[in-house]
């Protein structure tokens, strides 16, 4: 996790990408994508540690629980959705990242759905 | 010839009454006979372990390295589940601050759904644990109760049978009827309003808007006064009412005596002492049972304390935890949910002050005189 | 994290604008726009490649 080169990478990819807007537009959204995707590829990497540090301490306290997987998926889901909103709107196809960003939002809703079944459960024992 | 025969007499008169005490004494050990305490087995094991038992309590076991040794024992078995809460819930945060990465970025809106979610597997798990505590603790409020209800009229017959008989039927009746409607309170009014209040900071915690958890706070602190409101009445209505029935049963048990020694022609000083040791005597047991009572009851109701206060602990670290992080919605819910622990210890502490309190009253005024 | 890759797509972008100019002034006007998406389609395909690589390591960090 070298902050230096991660550093070093964005300002690269923005100095090429900005050469590139005068002459040839298309090339530029290309690198602007192509920098970000290395970037949080390089970057989700180095959160592997915590999340699998995360996940064995939820699996001692609780083994038989649904919360880590759900919520591990669910930030999966929100990085990448976030990327590729962010890049559709700097290419200026915002229609296409609200698009994107929609159908994140299902999806953490479908990953989530075991989640509001415990929560229901949870409900009705305190009605009751 | 007259002196002799008086002298026969007396001799054979001194040596009857030489044998009432005795009799006495042994119809006092069987009082307890068939007093069957209502206390839970292991409780039952531990204390006559301990040499702690209805019919005599060992002082040499009531040391206080012995006491403070049970206590940790107790608080070392009911530590781990609430661990395991508190390391689910701290794993729950710091992912929520992994993520709150895109709280402050232009794609906002994924962000927040991802909170919403968070919240809603840190409420679960939350709320799961504060119910399984208060529903432990109503179960042991039951059991006490039920101890309470065969403890107290055993209790009452030995202080009537120890001279103080108007005391006794007004200690009855004075704390069978509060624990009754203890028990009616908590089991109608508290539980449900404590099942509320975790129900609206669940919401709250949801939807962070509506600031609910100012009226958790305030149902909180209503709850807790009133509990102390009637602790209060209960312990001062018993103490005053034993200031008036102790002394006149004193005032009953002289006037007894004297009239046993003005009556009884020769022997009436050495039956009114004879009726002095016996009343004694069962003052003696009657304080024993009573000192019996008050460590059953504890050893009954501590463990149950100790692991709501062990729960109470877990919601505050990862209270101040989530505050740490920055994630508001979960420091609301966190908070409600360590407010709930605090009215059950306080329901809990209630109840074993009511009873320790009147017992300890009892023996204190009754065991005064003789 | 290779950013070599980066400093290729540049360096074909960069190619590409040039030989495009050029062949902008020389006159052969349907040769640039070919190159020009000539060039587009390498980039493309180069970078369908690392997208995919960067999808399988999010899937396997996240078992989705």
């Amino acid at each position: 996790m070298n902050i230096i080169a991660f550093v070093g990478a964005g300002i690269i990819g923005t100095v090429l990408s900005v050469v590139l807007k005068q002459y040839k537009p298309e090339f530029s959204m290309y690198i602007t994508l192509i920098t970000g995707m290395l970037m949080l590829g390089a970057a989700v990497s180095a959160v592997k540690p915590a999340l699998d540090m995360i996940s064995s301490y939820m699996e001692i306290a609780d083994p038989d629980s649904i919360y880590a997987e759900i919520l591990i998926k669910t930030l999966a889901v929100c990085y990448l959705t976030q990327m590729a909103g962010e890049s559709c709107s700097d290419a200026g196809e915002t229609s296409i990242a609200a698009k994107i960003a929609l159908a994140g939002k299902i999806a953490v809703v479908i990953i989530a759905l075991p989640l509001f079944e415990k929560l229901m459960e949870v409900i009705k024992q305190l009605l009751v | 010839m007259k002196t002799a025969v008086r002298i026969i007499i007396s001799l054979l008169v001194i040596v009857s009454v030489a044998v009432i005490p005795y009799r006495a004494y042994a119809q006092d050990s069987s009082i307890l006979d068939g007093y069957i305490p209502a206390v839970p087995e292991e409780i039952d094991k531990e204390l006559s372990d301990m040499g702690i038992t209805p019919e005599k309590v060992d002082t040499d076991s009531l040391t206080v390295d012995k006491v403070i040794k049970n206590i940790t024992e107790m608080l070392k078995n009911s530590i781990s589940s609430p661990l395991k809460l508190l390391v689910s819930l701290l794993s729950v945060i710091m992912l929520c601050s992994i993520a709150n990465v895109f709280a402050e970025s232009a794609g906002g809106n994924v962000g927040t759904v991802f909170s919403v979610v968070s919240v809603l597997a840190c409420s679960t798990i939350t709320v799961t644990a504060a119910s399984d505590a208060l529903t432990a603790a109503s179960k042991t409020l039951e059991s006490g109760s039920v101890f309470l209800a065969s403890f107290i009229p055993a209790f009452a017959g030995m202080v009537a049978a120890s001279g103080h008989v108007s005391s006794a039927a007004m200690f009855n009746s004075v704390v069978m009827g509060g624990s009754q409607i203890f028990m009616q309170l908590a089991s109608k009014v508290l539980v449900p309003v404590s099942m509320s209040v975790m129900g609206i900071s669940l919401a709250g915690g949801v939807c962070p808007d509506l600031r609910l958890c100012s009226l958790a706070e305030a149902v909180k602190k209503t709850v807790i006064w009133i509990l102390g409101l009637i602790i209060t009445v209960f312990v001062a209505l018993l103490a005053m009412q034993s200031f008036v029935t102790v002394p006149a049963d004193n005032v009953g048990i002289k006037a007894a005596r004297f009239t046993v020694s003005n009556s009884v022609p020769f022997i009436g000083g050495a039956v009114s002492d004879s009726l002095s040791v016996m009343y004694g005597g069962v003052g003696l047991i009657r304080n024993n049972f009573g000192v019996f009572g008050i460590l059953a009851g504890g050893a009954l109701i501590l463990p149950s304390i100790i692991s709501v206060l062990c729960y109470k602990l877990t919601f505050s670290l990862a209270a101040a935890a989530s505050e740490l992080f920055g994630i508001n919605s979960l420091t609301g819910l966190l908070r409600c949910a360590e407010g709930v622990s605090s009215i059950i210890v306080a329901m809990l502490v209630s109840f074993l002050m009511m009873a320790v309190i009147s017992i300890s009253i009892m023996i204190f005024m009754a065991g005064g005189t003789v | 994290m290779n950013v070599d890759f980066i400093f290729k797509i540049a360096a074909i972008g960069i190619v590409v604008a040039v030989l495009n100019q050029l062949l902008q002034r020389s006159g052969r006007e349907e040769q640039a726009m070919m190159t020009t998406i000539a060039g587009l389609i390498v980039v493309l395909m180069m970078i369908v490649t690392e997208i995919s690589n960067l999808f399988d390591t999010i899937k396997s960090i996240f078992n989705l």
